[in-house]
């Protein structure tokens, strides 16, 4: 509950700026972009969505750090992170507070993308399943990078660095895979890779197959990265 | 926080070896099918699958997810047929009992070829299935994962089944020699449906029959395909007639003539079942269908000057007497056709049905697309510049085009034509084709995939094996978009006899196509943007007043 006190505030904020809306103005303008405009929908004629859940991934690279860097980054600057670990909170339900905020904003993000489904009903026979596989896929590839994208602005005060870091992070964790399938890879390795690849678990799922697999492994590293964010806090609380 | 640090890595580990999943796809198009969950619960014997991969895959390492897709798969077969599955993965590069076990069976590797340093290296990649069950075996050479369920349960099927059910081939084509030991059989010019001999061969066991020899059509036949024979005897006719009325299944290819489809030279071959087929309602026109929907032939060829030189380019036309069904000419609630992209039907006649006998139900199977006209059964089939455009000139001088009935299904009880002594009448099931070279071995060879799953499909259906056919068929459905150049036109009231008019709507469609492609493009991309513009801008006026009236709740004070 406490959680969710935090979340609201951490949500409200972010349309306090420009910041807010850019990214909520960019992330489902650039996708139906990417999909209508320079996408070869119209010349394959398929009624799919395949390729425009083919560049989540890539747009998330951008666009999940873009949330998050604020986040702890400018707490930190403007000096009110003292003042935020002193309120009646643990700092669990702060840490998972500032997460479900950053969430919701990806998620309102992903609601002004409805239109693009609902286009292609209107032009075809779409097949729904791979589409709720593709938002699910989604959210929770988003909340996987914003986690990292949180610990990463835990770590600076500066939002540009937390925002880079962010990026270079994410894009390691999306071309994973392709090392994976390198020819001087062992095959043992390159498959732990590839269990490590986030593209490889979001295409499992946007193909409109939910796997418990991906789907702990997304929620794995969304725990792993908001512990590390809790135990950086923490010890700055200390130091 | 340290302990849910680490913790979440076996939690995760243990949660990846349950594989539970659901799938949410229309057509379940990544799980099992019910067809395989079905024979993997009829087990009733151990099924040893082994599996022949090896673990270095230098040079072909894109295969890896592939091979993820392969094995995650069988692991399902397996958790699906618990007790009675079990897989073994053995790598053939390492292990020479392996190696020797895959030569016996007859997985083949594939040669792959790399280039590094010390320059070009070979290697050798297997991905083969022996399945073995009830001291049988069957194989796969080697897996893909697209066509791997498909493989795995027609091999399952052949391994449960005592014996291939039977199909039944009555034809005029000369009979195959017999067998010699040691040297490949010939088989003799004329046989102009051994390609879908060798179709069907994968699943069935293909007889060639007299249907009025004393016990040809024995109870192993499950369908009989009457492949265009020349004036069929009356004895024989007899024996079908008796064979249909007692709920047997048939397939008749019924042509009024047969097109060579090398020189296109006709020969006028009444079948004499025209007479019978008749007396279902069931005719097939002498006329010929000419569609727009056809394959491109080369007519001639030209030579262009490029910046290498002169060049020869081939100069293609569309053949309209080759005409090619897809879409809305195959039909879309039957499962048969439902999912085939595309047949191919050369020299194709008009398929008539009126006045069905009481009882019988007929479904049009396939038809030929709206741009159609019959032309008369005296036509030249000419491949060639001058006749293409001939004939279409001719076509259109007809009036406007309809779509014409090519293949049909009637099912009922039929009433015999003959006097049958004991008869027992049953439900039957007929399919009328009127197309005899649909599945020659140069159109089966040359349409490979579309005209052979047609034919896989049909005959599947009519031996009752549907979630084969289904399983044939997954992850094929079309779906496709809207065609806004093909609306355009059939608003406009379609083309029309004037080449001038057609051009012209042709253009008028082509920009009417952009038009609609750039305004949905574009409103998908600029809706959100205004959307949270106008919110934007609502939420900073709210704070503007509410920071005016401090005293507010929730204002400035």
């Amino acid at each position: 509950m406490r959680s969710l006190l935090v979340a609201r505030r951490e949500f409200f904020t972010a349309f306090d700026s420009p910041v807010g809306y850019v990214v909520l103005a960019l992330f489902p303008a650039l996708a139906a972009a990417l999909f209508f405009v320079l996408g070869p929908l119209f010349l394959v004629g398929e009624t799919s969505m395949r390729d425009f859940f083919g560049w989540m991934p890539w747009l998330l690279v951008v666009l999940a750090p873009a949330i998050s860097m604020r986040i702890w980054a400018e707490e930190r600057r403007s000096g009110t992170e003292e003042l935020l670990l002193t309120f009646p909170f643990q700092l669990r339900h702060l840490v998972i507070g500032k997460f479900l905020g950053a969430w919701a904003i990806l998620g309102l993000a992903l609601a002004f993308t409805a239109g693009v489904p609902m286009t292609l009903e209107l032009l075809g026979d779409l097949d729904w399943g791979p589409v709720l596989g593709g938002y699910v896929s989604v959210m929770l590839l988003g909340g996987a990078s914003l986690a990292i994208g949180l610990y990463l602005s835990a770590c600076t005060s500066n939002q540009i660095v937390a925002w880079l870091l962010g990026v270079v992070v994410l894009m390691f964790f999306n071309l994973i895979g392709g090392a994976a399938t390198a020819s001087a890879m062992p095959p043992s390795l390159g498959r732990i890779l590839l269990s490590l690849d986030f593209g490889e678990h979001f295409h499992s799922i946007t193909r409109g197959v939910i796997d418990l697999g991906s789907v702990t492994f997304y929620f794995g590293v969304m725990a792993v990265f908001l512990c590390a964010n809790g135990l950086v806090i923490e010890r700055r609380r200390w130091s | 926080m340290v302990l849910v640090l680490l913790a979440t890595i076996p939690v995760v580990a243990l949660v990846n070896s349950l594989h539970w999943r659901v799938d949410f796809t229309e057509e379940r198009a990544y799980s099992l099918s019910p067809a395989t969950v079905k024979m993997l619960e009829e087990l009733d014997d151990r099924l040893q699958v082994k599996l022949y991969f090896n673990r270095d895959i230098e040079g072909a390492e894109s295969l890896l997810p592939a091979r993820l897709v392969i094995e995650d798969l069988l692991q399902e077969i397996e958790r699906r047929g618990a007790p009675w599955v079990s897989v073994e993965t053995v790598d053939p590069t390492t292990d020479m009992a392996a190696q020797r076990d895959a030569e016996h069976v007859g997985v083949t590797p594939m040669e792959l070829q790399s280039q590094d340093v010390g320059g070009f290296s070979a290697s050798l990649l297997y991905q083969g299935l022996e399945l073995r069950y009830q001291n049988r075996s069957e194989v796969i050479p080697f897996l893909t994962p697209n066509e791997f369920e498909f493989a795995f349960t027609v091999r399952l099927a052949e391994l449960q089944r005592a014996q291939r059910p039977v199909i039944g081939m009555v034809s005029d084509e000369p009979l195959l020699p017999p067998q010699m030991p040691g040297a490949p059989r010939q088989v003799p010019e004329g046989r102009i449906y051994e390609q879908l001999r060798v179709i069907l061969g994968q699943r069935y066991a293909v007889r060639d029959i007299d249907p009025s020899e004393e016990g040809a059509i024995a109870s192993d036949i499950v369908a009989i395909i009457v492949a265009c024979p020349h004036k069929l005897s009356q004895a024989k006719l007899e024996a079908l007639d008796r064979y249909l009325a007692e709920g047997g299944h048939v397939l008749v290819l019924q042509d009024s003539d047969y097109v060579d489809p090398a020189t296109q030279a006709t020969e006028l071959r009444p079948t004499g079942l025209e007479s019978w087929l008749a007396s279902y309602g069931v005719v097939v026109g002498s006329e010929y269908v000419f569609d727009e929907e056809s394959v491109q032939i080369t007519v001639r060829q030209r030579v262009v000057n490029t910046n290498t030189g002169p060049e020869v380019v081939p100069v293609r036309a569309a053949y309209g007497f080759g005409l090619l069904a897809s879409g809305d000419s195959l039909v879309e609630d039957h499962i048969v056709t439902s999912r085939l992209e595309q047949v191919a039907m050369f020299w194709a006649h008009p398929l008539r049905l009126s006045a069905l006998p009481a009882g019988i139900k007929a479904e049009t199977l396939i038809s030929s697309s709206g741009q159609s006209w019959l032309l008369p059964g005296d036509s030249s089939l000419e491949m060639s510049e001058a006749n293409t455009k001939a004939l279409r000139d001719a076509a259109y001088a007809t009036g406007p085009g309809k779509p014409y009935a090519l293949a049909a299904a009637l099912r009922g009880v039929f009433p015999p034509n003959f006097e049958h002594e004991g008869l027992q009448p049953a439900e039957g099931l007929m399919v009328v084709i009127s197309n005899s070279e649909l599945f020659h071995n140069v159109t089966l060879g040359a349409n490979s995939s579309g005209n052979a799953d047609f034919a896989s499909n049909l005959l599947d259906w009519m031996a009752q094996d549907a979630g084969l056919i289904e399983l044939r068929s997954r992850g094929k459905k079309k779906r496709p978009l809207l065609d806004f150049a093909s609306s355009y036109i059939d608003a406009q009231g379609g083309w029309t006899q004037d080449a001038s008019k057609n051009e012209e709507l042709d253009r008028d469609a082509v920009s009417f196509r952009l038009s609609r492609v750039r305004l949905i493009s574009w409103a998908n991309v600029l809706i959100p943007v205004v959307v949270v513009f106008v919110l934007g801008m609502a939420h900073r006026s709210f704070h503007r007043r509410r920071a005016r009236n401090p005293f507010q709740p929730g204002g400035q004070s």
